[in-house]
């Protein structure tokens, strides 16, 4: 049997895969050993939603699922904006691209000239680039049109990508490539986006052994009260010996009065800023989710407030 | 006596970032506190520092007040605001490592000194 997930014909953001892939069944531990994923014509895949979708297809091609990666309307359509931001040298080389793999890389076409060109960043666990926040902050911050904006931005958008990439480093515990985006969207949107995923345990694997230790009323916590703590209180598996790169990220986002949102194996959280000045989970958290490998974490944010 | 250090001159970009490099800063810095005892107050300067992460602040100079607590003294000082970017900004990533390892963190701007993080108590 084929599992098949089918992307909404629409702009698509990470909130929107993670409801396609809520309702494609089991495509990660189910039996099926076929995953076809679909992506329609009028589908407009968001960065956020395409880092998420490239380290899922690579973990399912990692653990030997066959997967078709289908797009409706070529290389017109959402398959050239990932292949100019280098989806396809990132995905893995087992998974079948319809109608083809690209037969050049858009992104090493232009990569060299092109500064207006924003990539998924690979942050390969063990080898440390330490250019890689600067390279994505210039990247993102060269397409902001107001300078006040730019100045603004700087320090905050490189913390909060370098914890969430410090991250990846120390806790992933995983061979699998993670990857970072960042990109500003023009006109009416004015908006920033900021992802960063990697396909390793999650936190909670390492993180529970520890609350008897450090954080004895957490003990009977859900996955998402946990979610929550980590961003706002900066629970960690240190204690307080080491802060919690995922609340300093979180810190700063706030400021942007960003929408948040985390993707950890089975749990998807979204944080929006509460009067009182902290975060706060969205009525409605998921749990008991379809399996997805890793900590997903994305922000994005309005520029408005800034010009 | 007091001796000024500018943190830049010991990293190695102008923005820095994460637990290592931050761990490895910290080394040197020990390596100049070791080697002027006479010192009891350092003064660390900013200048010419575009940025840092909470990781990187906390591992390379919160750890040393932290190490010398009681000891020496440090503090930070050339803190660069421009129109835009205001000093609470500026030292928003400081704070938060000092909070996080409890640890007083003095700054001196153009306000005067004052401590970012926990309030100073006797140490153990």
């Amino acid at each position: 049997m084929t599992c098949l997930i089918e992307f909404p014909a629409k702009w698509t953001t990470s909130n929107h895969f993670e409801l396609t892939l809520s309702r494609s069944g089991e495509p990660l531990m189910g039996p099926d050993m076929d995953v076809h994923v679909c992506v329609p014509s009028d589908c407009c895949i968001m960065v956020d939603a395409g880092v998420r979708l490239l380290s899922y297809t690579n973990v399912l091609a990692h653990i030997g699922k066959s997967v078709v990666l289908g797009f409706e309307a070529g290389e017109d359509g959402t398959m050239g904006y990932l292949d100019r931001m280098g989806f396809f040298e990132c995905l893995d080389s087992r998974v079948t691209v319809l109608p083809a793999r690209p037969a050049f890389s858009r992104s090493q076409l232009y990569g060299g000239t092109n500064k207006l060109l924003v990539e998924f960043a690979r942050i390969r666990p063990g080898s440390r680039m330490d250019e890689l926040p600067r390279r994505l902050v210039d990247s993102l911050l060269t397409k902001v049109g107001a300078e006040k904006a730019k100045r603004v931005l700087d320090r905050p958008v490189f913390t909060m990508l370098s914890e969430l990439v410090e991250n990846i480093y120390e806790h992933s515990n995983t061979e699998l490539d993670g990857f970072a985006v960042s990109q500003y969207y023009g006109g009416k949107r004015n908006e920033v986006f900021i992802a960063v995923s990697d396909s390793g345990e999650g936190p909670m694997a390492r993180l529970r052994p520890a609350l008897p230790e450090y954080y004895p009323d957490l003990v009977n916590a859900t996955e998402s009260e946990l979610l929550v703590a980590m961003f706002t209180q900066g629970v960690s598996r240190f204690g307080k010996k080491k802060g919690s790169g995922l609340k300093s990220a979180g810190h700063h986002a706030l400021k942007f009065n960003s929408a948040l949102d985390v993707r950890i194996p089975t749990t998807y959280v979204q944080l929006r800023p509460a009067q009182d000045g902290r975060y706060k989970a969205k009525g409605y958290v998921s749990s008991d989710l379809p399996v997805v490998w890793g900590t997903h974490v994305s922000f994005n944010f309005k520029l408005d407030a800034l010009a | 006596m007091t001796q000024t250090l500018r943190l830049r001159d010991y990293m190695e970009s102008d923005d820095c970032w994460g637990n290592k490099p931050g761990q490895l800063v910290h080394q040197k810095l020990i390596r100049v506190v070791e080697g002027q005892p006479q010192v009891v107050m350092f003064w660390m300067s900013l200048q010419g520092i575009r940025c840092v992460d909470v990781s990187f602040a906390r591992e390379s100079v919160i750890n040393l007040a932290k190490r010398y607590r009681g000891q020496r003294g440090f503090c930070l000082v050339d803190i660069e605001a421009t129109d835009d970017i205001e000093i609470e900004d500026i030292l928003d990533n400081w704070r938060l490592a000092a909070i996080g390892q409890q640890q007083p963190m003095t700054v001196w701007t153009d306000d005067g000194p004052r401590i970012i993080g926990p309030q100073p108590t006797k140490p153990a």
